[in-house]
């Protein structure tokens, strides 16, 4: 309809920033060859920050991925989502990752703010962030530790809010010392802290929920930074056995109170700050085999919580995905997948490379940010 | 009975609106005259011109009136922001100027889903953007993340 040339007006920066924050990664890193003040804002710390919060509280998960082993050695993955509402439809991509055959040698720390630590076999560790496909490869550690990963070594990953900064916290015993040492992105250095006294943690890898860092002791739960324990809710059993998990922002606990029996009590932590408080959710009842493949310690088992806006939850008990219904109380295989769900990751345009000192981003832009 | 007040809107044209205050406080910065009391004039807003001015009241007295669904609200919507993207971008800087944030953030998920499909070139012609690379800086940025230039 128009007659004339039609004038496109000059939308100020502000709005601009305001419909760039609605786009996903890949289409800002498209963005960032526009101009260099749309580099700029997209790069900006500030930027980052404010578009992770707003797809990671998007009510309708639709910025959630789900990351599987494929059978085929490779990663995979997938929206979260359809997993819950089957009339999505659900499509398996694959995926790069910074370690060759993932499925086999990588082991998956933890994940945070749409990085995710993994681990290889020979102590290389990285910090990938699989949406914009960038990753950090750790400086190795000083010291030499026991050969291989060992049943002791623990790990946990996590964001230190106060610092505005990523760790990854690895602790090791020799005999009865234990070694304590934290990565920090932002010095992209490691250093060794305090002995852990008398206490032996159980699980492999730390759960990150609200700033801290939980495992499963022999006498309650530690936690990361200064060490704090916690008590757990218990049957009284010497031969209980928990696994951590995390439900929305909240810690839970799948918790079996002897090897080999058939149900589980999935419960859920609130901490109010003062008050540290356990609610039992639900039980889970499995058929007799999965109960026993579950329980044995000789696999290491991530357990991963969602709970979607209908009240139910997403368990991933690998290389089963689970639903259950707190409303029905039912617990169903949601449909088979192939390939083994491994972690619950967030698109973000957190960039591991340009957070840690020694990065700089390729291109410097002369203009200094305001 | 209260009387329903009206208030009158001057655009930068020289038009004047006249409208329910209920509706017209959907614009925050009219709210705050509203409440700061000098509105017993129209009320000048010479940063949007009547034809601007004629979508905008047309989107509040929608969204405004009564037992509208929300699926006939978004079909609305939806077919309200079927307009080029000049006339876009005008209602945008309306909205942004008579701060009203709802109608601020519907239009820019309008512009963000319109960017998504587009290259760069096509982003930069549709904001009017000056390309400031060079040659070698626009083709590094894109080496680095060749996989989203698919």
């Amino acid at each position: 309809m128009a007659d004339s040339i039609s004038i496109i007006p000059v939308l100020p920066n502000e709005i601009i920033k305001e419909i760039l924050l609605k786009l996903p990664p890949n289409s800002l890193l498209k963005c960032m060859c526009v101009s260099k003040s749309w580099l700029q804002l997209i790069s900006s710390p500030h930027f980052v920050k404010t578009h992770l919060k707003l797809t990671a509280n998007d009510k309708g998960c639709s910025h959630h991925r789900v990351l599987f082993r494929g059978l085929e050695r490779n990663f995979k993955f997938c929206c979260l989502p359809p997993l819950f509402y089957k009339e999505q439809s659900f499509e398996l991509l694959d995926m790069d990752s910074p370690v060759e055959n993932p499925t086999f040698s990588a082991y998956i720390v933890g994940s945070t703010n749409g990085l995710i630590c993994l681990f290889k076999r020979k102590r290389e560790t990285f910090l990938w962030n699989p949406t914009i496909r960038k990753s950090k490869e750790l400086p190795k550690l000083q010291v030499d530790l026991t050969l291989g990963c060992s049943y002791y070594c623990k790990y946990g990953f996590g964001y230190d809010e106060l610092h505005d900064d990523y760790k990854v916290v690895y602790i090791d015993y020799y005999g009865n010392s234990s070694y304590i040492n934290i990565y920090s992105l932002r010095t992209d250095s490691w250093r060794t802290v305090n002995e852990l006294q008398d206490i032996f943690l159980v699980n492999s890898s730390g759960k990150f929920v609200n700033g801290k860092l939980y495992w499963v002791s022999s006498t309650g739960i530690g936690i990361n930074n200064t060490w704090g324990k916690l008590e757990l809710p218990s049957c009284g059993e010497v031969d209980s056995h928990f696994i951590l998990g995390v439900v929305g922002s909240d810690l839970s606990l799948i918790y079996t109170c002897r090897l080999g029996t058939t149900t589980s009590d999935v419960w859920i932590m609130k901490d109010c700050g003062v008050n540290v408080s356990w609610t039992k959710l639900f039980t889970i009842k499995y058929p007799q085999n999965d109960g026993l493949y579950m329980c044995s310690p000789i696999f290491t088992f991530s357990i991963h919580f969602h709970e979607s806006n209908k009240g139910e939850f997403l368990l991933f008990l690998p290389p089963l995905i689970m639903i259950y219904d707190g409303s029905t109380r039912q617990l169903e295989h949601a449909d088979d997948v192939k390939g083994c769900p491994a972690k619950i990751y967030v698109e973000s345009l957190v960039n591991p490379l340009t957070i840690s000192g020694r990065g700089r981003r390729s291109l410097e832009t002369s203009q200094s940010l305001s | 009975m209260s009387s329903t007040k009206l208030l009158t809107l001057k655009t930068s044209d020289g038009e004047e609106f006249k409208l329910d205050e209920a509706v017209a406080v959907k614009s925050q910065a009219i709210k705050n005259m509203v409440e700061d009391d000098c509105v017993s004039n129209a009320i000048p807003l010479p940063n949007v011109d009547s034809k601007t001015m004629t979508k905008v009241i047309e989107y509040w007295k929608k969204h405004s009136e009564e037992g509208v669904s929300k699926d006939q609200l978004n079909d609305f919507d939806k077919g309200f922001l079927e307009v080029h993207h000049s006339v876009l971008y005008d209602l945008l800087l309306a909205a942004n100027y008579l701060n009203d944030k709802e109608l601020v953030d519907v239009i820019c998920q309008e512009v963000a889903d319109r960017i998504k499909g587009k290259t760069p070139e096509e982003i930069r012609k549709e904001f009017d953007i000056k390309n400031d690379f060079t040659p070698e800086e626009e083709e590094k940025i894109r080496q680095e993340n060749a996989w989203a230039f698919d």
